[in-house]
């Protein structure tokens, strides 16, 4: 876009804003039915074409950081630009039930259901017009700028070892990609000059805290992660029925299979951060290869999601080359309904990137069914949009056991990868869920938390989680929560990946255990449509799913502690005993954990929206 | 409301370590026998069972206090409401000892901040409970309250309540007030991340990381080699560069965040809000303002062209601007020397004004011991009527320094003690024009004294050009400093600014300020804004030092023609000075100034003191005791320069 172009275009939504702020402010109670569907589809136009130029300045950050300025400066605008719409979902969120039970009758509105039920809900906790403008200008001089400050800082962090200093995210791909000598010098480094963020991580981290505390008491929120749960459209009871559930599931899950890892290799401990892949030799795997291979995968479960996969490379929407100064991780922005979602990731060739392909492009194939339902209701919550993508890589994974003159190798990475995967998301997420919600009662209870005490708290969650036979005593290891943004920038984010992951395991199990492939395919394919604008739990209903359940979450825990099993059982056979490469070891996630999260999360105007 | 509670409990202690800062010094080497503070007349510690004694004593005071006056505060007759003030006068006193205290914990050491964080969670909860009365008072109507005024306990609170009302000229919007709408506590987080960074920066020298600061003292000290100053400047000034878009962050936070307030108290500028709490109308203000920059060509660029030609330049390089002078002699004062200056100085004036200063040093109430930790830059801190206010700096043994630090805080010192013993906890709360007043008058007084006792020409001729080196940066280069904040102030209502943005403006300013006889410098001066904690923890405070400076040329100028009147005239100066320093709040700045024949809202005023400083400069130019050829100083000094 050019500076001219997102300047007319900004003029435009700011006058379009005022001339709906002109005719609905006010009076959002009086409208009929149909007279309030007719407002939200205008309304729906105005926040579309903002989140097209909030996308456009959130991608051009990702593509050089340098131009974090400009494009605050370009959202500062935007914001302002919007502000005279702002009140719409507010008022719609404050209006008394009895006044808002008569509009419904009306057909009309039915369509945008989904979004009114969000609104509603998100309602009980908005607050008066003035105070949510208000807190909106402070948020950019609050919140946003400390998670930009956050940013800054670790990115300004330099490694430095072979002769040069190395960013962190180089430093983290290094740490995951490079070879063993290479990997050592790393690690030694990264674990040398951490301790120097961390103090400053400490203080952000606790600034947001009493900013989310100040924030939470003044909206009614009750729990830290209260607000995370409204946003995703999600009951607290569910999301703690789930993380009692994969607590209890820990010893069957990384326990055993860190025990299994210790004794195998004769050592006492493992360093935490050994990952599986560490047992698996390296696959390369062209980028036309892993094209092919992901689309062939999204056609065979369906043509029409096969369609969309290509699309993405035929419009090329998506940016998969590795360059310098490009930010590291994988994400697919929603961008708006009308305009096709974007995938941005780094091709590296190995064979976890094929997975990384398969996983945005399944984000990416959700999004485009998803957005058929408007721009206001394509908004799938994450843990519902987690699945798709973990159903995506299992698919995968399918098709690449399959093959008839696969070798007992190459199974072995493949197993390798996706064991390494469950440990991050079911395990890993839910020690970060865990830690994000000690960390914010500990706050509650005693003001600010120094950096030595997020790392206690951090190793405290750690050691329940991985059990006895790891060893968390590497700084690296120690001191991993400053290298997560997600603390800082989305509280409590982290479980989406945890619940993906199990009912991505639960619907795979069905799949492969229906008869009628193509009617559970046609189901899916629903799901993925309704994905913003029915709530999770009755998404899942639909294929008989309770996620209320226990017994939901403790089968899909129960497959994944057999696919780790079948794992450990292949390894067995193909090595009786295995050396661990030194201690170097150093954990860094995939995509969920690393540096970028893998959903961007649309930034619309209001919180309620 | 709440921001002249919030005001009076953390920020009044007033600095002397003006806007640059190689001032601030470190140690001499013969630091032997350096004064620290002794707090145990206060409390013997963060345990000390008093302290919780203390503090159930003002929760028990508040209980009763909610209980019998929450909601009534309109009902009151006039003796009522005074007697109720006179209670919530204790009560505040009480917990503004505490919360004094753990202040000054935090200062002697940042250490401590931590340890704190309790007490002072305790001492904001026992405030906000109370808070209901400042807001009652506000809320009150004009009418009523002159009605309730007849009554004398309510009159003798006049100027407080004066103050209480006048926070509520331009109050927040219902809803919007900070506390309300959760954001309290980000600017203090703001502003606590930018001490912590200055006091965390590093850089490599000779392959070891050393602090910023240490290096950055140690250059000040104007003992090192050039070549090694030097490449200690470039060291620093590279470091300064590479977090300068840090800093921009957070100066963009502050600002922003103040913007954001004042366009919804509808202050017509982003420095209406401290021109009130100075109580100075906003035209006073662009009056001092416009009178001191058109005095920058006659005065601050005068000076510089004077020094250039001593050093025998064309242009002085930047990092020389504070260099020593050919041919002065720098006489190092050991602390006890310093001490005995001072007080010599003041009992020269009024043996009142000695007497206090003298326990302030006997009691150990100050302290100048370098530490680790210690808060860098210097304050004087009252703590209230019940104890002489505390004292800190690091001393540095500059002779200087013994007039602009030791003389500048003990000047504070004594003002306090002063003023909190005639008027009590409430009516002591002076503004800050009045404040630096006090204390840039006592660094005056002990020039004059350093002047007295130099030995040789020398050492006079350094002791002058500091004198005025010292009156052109409090006056004209703070003013310069206000200009900068301005500049940024204005442009950042348009969205935030880049590091190299703000840095542009700073260049700028400071250009303006030194003249043509200064050239550009390096990173080091590009990016000295981010050093400058007052941009960041008191926004447009600098021009007070400017105004004070201004008030106290003019002042010192009435000093000496009554003193050359006779000791009658010299008599009356000083009693009108002690009831100037006395009268607290009870009198607005222009009143204050009335029994001098000064006024502030003349152009006259504002000339006069650029008038002394001018005479200080022909001084300069003319010794009026005999010195050297100039030109033998200038060859000597071009020798220097050549090596």
């Amino acid at each position: 876009m050019a500076r001219g172009d997102i300047d007319a275009a900004i003029d435009a939504i700011r006058r379009d804003a005022e001339a709906f702020g002109k005719t609905y402010r006010g009076r959002v109670d009086q409208l009929s039915g149909a007279e309030l569907a007719e407002a939200i589809s205008v309304y729906e136009t105005i926040v579309e074409r903002a989140d097209i130029i909030d996308a456009y300045a959130e991608l051009s950050v990702c593509a050089d950081a340098t131009q974090d300025v400009a494009s605050a400066r370009l959202r500062e605008k935007l914001n302002a630009a919007l502000k005279d719409s702002a009140f719409f979902s507010y008022d719609i969120g404050r209006m008394p039930e009895t006044d808002i039970i008569t509009k419904y009758a009306a057909p009309e509105l039915a369509r945008y259901a989904g979004w009114l039920g969000q609104v509603r809900d998100a309602g009980r906790h908005i607050l008066p017009d003035d105070v949510e403008t208000y807190r909106q200008e402070k948020a950019a001089v609050g919140e946003n700028m400390w998670q930009r400050l956050y940013d800054r800082l670790r990115q300004d962090m330099r490694y430095v070892f072979d002769g040069r200093a190395h960013t962190p995210d180089e430093t983290q791909d290094i740490l995951r990609h490079g070879d063993d000598a290479q990997r050592r010098r790393a690690y030694h480094a990264f674990n040398r000059e951490n301790g120097v963020l961390r103090k400053k991580a400490a203080f952000i981290i606790s600034t947001l805290a009493q900013l989310k505390y100040n924030e939470d008491c003044q909206r009614d929120y009750e729990h830290p992660e209260d607000e995370r749960h409204v946003a995703n459209n999600m009951q607290k009871k569910t999301v703690d029925t789930m993380v009692t559930e994969i607590r209890a599931a820990y010893p069957q899950l990384a326990h055993r299979y860190y025990a299994w890892l210790a004794a195998k290799t004769g050592e006492d401990k493992v360093p935490d951060g050994t990952r599986v892949t560490a047992l698996s030799p390296q696959f390369p795997v062209s980028f036309d290869t892993a094209r092919d291979k992901v689309v062939a995968v999204f056609s065979a479960f369906a043509p029409e999601h096969g369609r969309i996969a290509q699309s993405f490379f035929d419009d090329r929407r998506i940016d998969a080359a590795p360059r310098a100064g490009k930010q590291s991780g994988a994400f697919m922005h929603p961008v708006a309904a009308s305009a096709a979602p974007y995938i941005f990731l780094n091709y590296k060739g190995k064979a976890e990137d094929v997975l990384t392909l398969a996983h945005e492009t399944g984000h990416g194939v959700h999004q485009t069914l998803a957005a058929r339902a408007g721009h206001l209701q394509s908004d799938t919550p994450l843990p519902v949009a987690e699945t798709a993508s973990l159903f995506a890589e299992r698919l995968l994974s399918d098709a690449l056991l399959a093959r008839d003159n696969i070798t007992d190798a190459e199974r072995h990475a493949i197993l390798a990868r996706q064991a390494d995967r469950m440990l991050n998301t079911v395990v890993r997420m839910t020690t970060v869920f865990t830690f994000e919600q000690r960390l914010h009662a500990e706050h509650r209870d005693t003001g600010e938390l120094s950096g030595e005490r997020l790392t206690a708290l951090w190793v405290g969650a750690l050691r329940e989680s991985l059990g006895p036979a790891v060893d968390f005593s590497a700084p690296s290891s120690r001191n991993h929560w400053v290298h997560m943004p997600q603390l800082v920038h989305t509280p409590f984010y982290s479980y989406a990946y945890a619940f993906g992951e199990c009912m991505a395991a639960v619907l795979h199990d069905m799949y492969k255990n229906s008869d009628d492939k193509k009617a559970f395919a046609d189901k899916y394919t629903r799901f993925l449509e309704d994905g913003g604008r029915r709530s999770p739990a009755a998404l899942y209903d639909a294929f008989g799913i309770d996620i209320d359940d226990p017994a939901v979450w403790r089968r899909g825990t129960a497959l994944i502690a057999r696919q780790l099993q079948d794992f450990m059982d292949l390894d067995d056979k193909l090595a009786p005993r295995r050396r661990l490469t030194p201690a170097f070891n150093a954990r860094t996630g995939r995509a969920p954990a690393n540096d970028k999260t893998s959903r961007r999360k649309k930034q619309g105007p209001g919180r309620a929206a | 409301m709440s921001i002249r509670r919030a005001f009076r409990d953390v920020s009044r202690r007033h600095s002397a370590r003006r806007a640059f800062g190689d001032a601030a010094g470190t140690p001499a080497n013969d630091n032997g026998g350096l004064p620290e503070w002794d707090l145990s007349r206060l409390y013997k510690g963060l345990d000390d069972k008093k302290l919780a004694r203390d503090m159930r004593r003002v929760d028990v005071l508040t209980d009763k206090f909610v209980k019998e006056y929450e909601g009534t505060v309109a009902w009151m007759s006039g003796e009522e409401l005074g007697n109720a003030i006179a209670e919530y006068e204790k009560i505040e006193e009480q917990r503004g000892r505490i919360t004094r205290y753990l202040g000054l914990l935090e200062m002697q050491s940042i250490h401590n901040v931590s340890r704190t964080g309790a007490a002072q969670k305790w001492a904001e909860q026992a405030g906000a409970r109370t808070m209901f009365f400042e807001e009652g008072i506000q809320e009150l109507k004009e009418s009523d309250l002159m009605t309730k005024m007849m009554s004398p306990e309510l009159a003798r609170y006049a100027p407080w309540l004066a103050a209480v009302r006048a926070g509520n000229r331009h109050p927040m919007p219902e809803g919007l007030d900070d506390t309300q709408s959760g954001y309290a506590d980000n600017l203090a987080a703001w502003r606590r991340f930018y001490s912590e960074t200055i006091a965390d920066m590093t850089v490599m020298h000779r392959g070891r990381a050393k602090s910023f600061n240490a290096l950055q003292d140690k250059m000040g000290e104007g003992t090192m080699e050039e070549k090694e100053r030097d490449a200690t400047r470039a060291l620093l000034g590279a470091e300064m560069k590479r977090q300068a878009d840090t800093f921009a962050m957070i100066y963009n936070a502050i600002t922003g965040d103040g913007l954001i307030d004042a366009q919804r108290r509808g202050y017509t500028r982003p420095d209406q809000e401290v021109n009130n709490q100075n109580n100075l109308d906003n035209e006073t203000v662009d009056l001092m303002f416009d009178t001191v920059k058109a005095s920058y060509a006659r005065l601050s660029h005068r000076y510089y062209r004077w020094r250039a030609g001593q050093m025998a330049l064309e242009k002085i390089p930047a990092a020389d601007v504070r260099a020593a002078l050919p041919e002065e002699e720098t006489r190092r004062y050991s602390f006890d020397e310093a001490r005995r200056t001072v007080l010599r100085a003041f009992r020269r004036f009024s043996p009142r004004f000695a007497r206090i200063a003298e326990k302030i040093f006997r009691e150990g109430h100050v302290d100048a011991a370098p530490r680790d930790g210690k808060t860098p830059g210097a304050y004087a801190a009252p703590v209230g009527p019940s104890s002489l206010p505390y004292i800190i700096l690091t001393h540095s043994g500059k002779a200087e320094s013994v007039a602009d630090t030791l003389g500048h805080e003990i000047g504070h010192g004594v003002h306090y003690a002063l003023v909190e013993k005639s008027r009590g906890y409430f009516m002591s709360d002076v503004s800050t024009p009045l404040a630096e007043t006090a204390s840039v008058f006592a660094e005056m007084l002990v020039f004059d004294e350093l002047l007295r006792q130099a030995r040789t020409p020398g050492e006079q001729k350094g002791l002058r050009a500091a004198r005025v080196e010292n009156m052109l940066s409090t006056c004209l280069q703070q003013l310069s400093y206000y200009d900068f904040e301005k500049r940024v102030h204005d442009k950042r209502k348009d969205g935030e600014l880049t590091a190299e943005e703000i840095s542009d403006i700073w260049v700028d300013t400071q250009r303006e300020y030194y003249g043509p006889a200064v050239a550009d410098g390096d990173d080091y001066d590009r990016y000295y804004w981010t050093q400058v904690p007052h941009f960041f923890d008191t926004p447009f405070y600098v021009y007070s030092y400017a105004l004070a400076q201004q008030l106290v040329s003019g002042l010192y100028r009435c000093y000496k023609e009554a003193e050359a009147e006779g000791d009658d005239a010299r008599a009356a100066f000083v009693e009108n000075y002690m009831t100037l320093l006395e009268s607290g709040t009870t009198k607005n700045l222009y009143e204050t100034f009335r029994p001098f024949d000064l006024d502030p809202e003349t152009p006259a005023f504002w000339e006069a003191g650029l008038d002394l400083m001018e005479k200080y400069i022909d001084e300069l130019e003319t010794p009026p005791a005999p010195a050297r050829a100039p030109k033998k100083t200038a060859k000597k000094n071009a020798r220097r320069h050549s090596r």
